[in-house]
């Protein structure tokens, strides 16, 4: 697994209105600009970005419609679409998604996510808890598995899905004949979903240390793991920590409401521990590249990696020494990060990547 | 896009992959091909179509057959101006998704937006999909269905409903359907029985069944056209210069069709094979109305059921069936894309014209 270089992701779903994550959740926009999505996706090609991103939720447009209309206008780029449970028969899901596959190529993963905010899932009509989200969730992946490994003849009869003889003709196209499967949490239960049915696990990102042993489970498994994180590189250190202040200005006189009633709000464990962090301590650098500064004003997901080009090279290198092969990058300004990346940070990673190879070998 | 309009309305079945050029209506379904789209084949039907002044492609929705949201995003590259009808059962996704799908998608195309309602008429294909709820049940689900998506549609957010089958609470969604024409996508209803006449007044554009004769029709509809619903009508064509073309082309059909051994139970194989003048002899009994066969229902299924004439007399035909309220109907024919050509080349012409002699005579009176 160490052998394999880094692979690297970003996320589509500020495009267009990038601070979004700041704003009064249920006023956002869902008409987000067609064109600057596909501005990003263009960027992301042209920068070492294997997949973007394509969040879920009632902000939003649907993710797999948008990444089917987004795959018709590009080439390579792929859609790591996010899926819930409670909001699709596994049957009709896969026969979405092997549409969608032969419409734009073998160019979609999925991203299964239980759902953090239970009012919003009550939206969708879905009432469950977590434990039974779970739970539902592992029924989903296991009928999926079977859709895309069977195709026909399928018998289940489980607590959330029943089928009978079920059957979808259209196959996904790709080799494996399915997509590639990434779950998302930061609690044991994910680290157990992700080593029964998944790929890789999308978590967020802590000290090297403290993660390596909370992922030795999964890597014994044989499953990857990526981080989720926000990301700030410039040519030197000084110029990332000025773009991070600056970034901050945007929220002078904002009072952290938005995201201040997180404990009310979710019940996702990696979420409130994330804002509680936050919140509560007042150094805001928890290792000399992880800051976590703008959380409280863009939530969890703003932890950011923070430094020169080279500070955050090192720090990919150091994390994918102990087991971590995928990031999902989000960026302020999105469009312009994904060039520090691309050009300042990837060829750095890829020049030690090799040395290391050199030094194993 | 709502019914406001007076003239008739014609739409056509999207061929699925494979079927194209097939001229039996046997070797349509044609699995291994048609559960792959083929969008540069379906895609310039589409562009035909639209070019005929066809109003919209119904896509089908079952599990041998690719997902009917998704191809427009493609098929509206070749025709952008046509609409699309989605067909859509209620026991695949939430409601709360589906209107998500629905406006996303009338956000990537801007064009007409059709939805064609199910509620499912084959219980082992649905217990395929893991919806085991009986037919009347599955109504009543439909109806749980419906009144969520119409309520996001209305914008009567936060959407709260406490049905029997779904429940939403607090319900928001904040892309919007986004269409010049309308707010909402245009609701077709489709089925037979009294629980599609009710869900087509309370929530419906249009009360979509198989084509029936005109005769029976009026009293049927009446009620619903009161409440300002439209209906509609489902039917093969078979249109051709004469009328001995047109009974030739329907007969040859059913020729064909009776050598599929498979799709036939024996029982039906026995009884229908004759030799084509004898076909033509059972099939004249199988007239319920003048130029509406049923001929093909045996062998084809429950959309067989064919008007067959010349041009001028589907014309006159179709009229006749304005006349006893239908404003919608969706075709198809074989081979599919010739029968649509000659549908739209002839055919709507004639009816375009007489529907003008109507207005015209009406102002004169």
């Amino acid at each position: 697994m160490k052998k394999k270089p880094l692979q690297f992701h970003w996320t589509l779903s500020q495009a267009g209105d990038n601070l979004r994550a700041s704003g009064e959740f249920k006023k956002l926009t869902g008409l987000l600009s067609f064109q600057e999505q596909l501005k990003l996706c263009k960027r992301a090609e042209e920068n070492g970005i294997d997949s973007v991103l394509m969040a879920i939720g009632f902000t939003r447009p649907d993710p797999l419609m948008l990444a089917v209309a987004l795959g018709l206008e590009t080439e390579r780029i792929k859609f790591l679409v996010a899926v819930r449970s409670g909001q699709i028969t596994p049957a009709y899901f896969v026969q979405q998604m092997n549409t969608a596959s032969n419409l734009i190529g073998d160019r979609l993963y999925i991203n299964i996510v239980s759902g953090h905010t239970p009012s919003e899932l009550r939206y969708y009509g879905d009432f469950k808890n977590k434990e039974e989200r779970n739970e539902r969730t592992r029924e989903f992946l296991e009928l999926c598995h079977a859709f895309w490994e069977k195709g026909q003849g399928i018998d289940y009869n489980g607590n959330y899905y029943q089928v009978e003889n079920g059957a979808i003709h259209t196959p996904f196209n790709s080799e494996k004949g399915r997509p590639t499967i990434y779950i998302s949490g930061n609690s044991e239960r994910a680290i157990d979903l992700v080593s029964d049915y998944g790929d890789c696990l999308w978590r967020f990102p802590d000290t090297p240390m403290v993660l390596k042993e909370k992922l030795q489970p999964l890597i014994r498994a044989g499953k990857e793991a990526g981080l989720l994180t926000s990301i700030i590189a410039r040519p030197t250190q000084e110029e990332a920590e000025n773009a991070a202040q600056e970034l901050l200005k945007n929220f002078i006189g904002n009072n952290q409401g938005v995201h201040k009633s997180y404990e009310e709000r979710y019940d996702s464990e990696g979420f409130t521990e994330i804002l509680k962090n936050a919140f509560n301590n007042d150094s805001h650098w928890l290792t000399p590249y992880l800051w976590n500064g703008a959380v409280p004003y863009l939530g969890a997901p703003a932890i950011a990696l923070v430094g020169s080009y080279e500070t955050v090279a090192n720090a990919l290198i150091e994390y994918k020494s102990i087991g971590i092969t995928q990031f999902l990058f989000i960026g302020w300004p999105d469009i312009e990060e994904v060039v520090h990346f691309g050009k300042g940070v990837l060829p750095l990673v890829r020049k030690k990547e090799v040395e290391q190879m050199t030094l194993i070998s | 896009m709502k019914n406001t309009d007076s003239s008739v309305h014609f739409h056509w079945r999207l061929p699925q992959a494979g079927e194209e050029q097939v001229v039996t209506a046997t070797s349509q379904n044609d699995e291994k091909k048609a559960a792959y789209p083929d969008i540069p084949l379906q895609g310039r039907f589409c562009k035909i179509a639209q070019d005929l002044g066809i109003e919209s492609v119904l896509i089908d929705i079952n599990y041998g057959k690719p997902d009917p949201m998704l191809l427009p995003i493609a098929l509206a590259k070749y025709a952008p101006k046509l609409g699309y009808i989605i067909a859509v059962r209620s026991g695949l996704l939430s409601p709360t998704l589906f209107t998500q799908q629905i406006n996303t998608l009338s956000t990537l195309i801007k064009g007409k937006i059709y939805i064609n309602i199910v509620a499912g008429y084959n219980p082992a294909e649905l217990k395929t999909y893991g919806d085991f709820l009986s037919h009347d049940e599955r109504y009543h689900r439909t109806g749980d269905f419906l009144n969520i998506c119409t309520r996001f549609w209305e914008k009567k957010e936060p959407v709260t409903v406490n049905g029997n089958y779904l429940q939403v609470e607090e319900g928001r969604l904040n892309t919007p359907f986004v269409s010049e024409h309308g707010d909402s996508p245009f609701l077709f209803i489709s089925g037979g029985s009294q629980p599609a006449i009710d869900l087509s007044e309370t929530y419906g554009d249009c009360w979509m069944q198989l084509g029936e004769p005109p005769e029976k029709l009026q009293n049927k509809l009446n009620p619903l056209l009161q409440k300002g619903k439209s209906a509609g009508l489902r039917f093969a064509v078979f249109c051709r210069e004469t009328t001995e073309e047109a009974l030739s082309a329907a007969f040859q059909l059913k020729e064909s069709t009776m050598s599929d051994k498979d799709r036939q139970s024996s029982l039906v194989l026995k009884s229908d094979s004759y030799s084509l003048r004898e076909n033509q002899l059972l099939a004249k009994e199988d007239w319920p109305s003048s130029h509406i066969w049923t001929g093909l229902i045996k062998s084809v299924g429950p959309t067989g059921i064919a008007l067959i004439g010349s041009y001028e007399e589907i014309a006159l035909k179709i009229m006749e069936f304005k006349k006893a309220g239908v404003s919608h109907f969706i075709l198809s024919g074989w081979p599919k894309l010739e029968e649509m050509k000659r549908f739209g080349t002839h055919v709507i012409p004639l009816i375009r014209k007489m529907e003008e002699d109507m207005k015209s005579t009406v102002n004169y009176a």
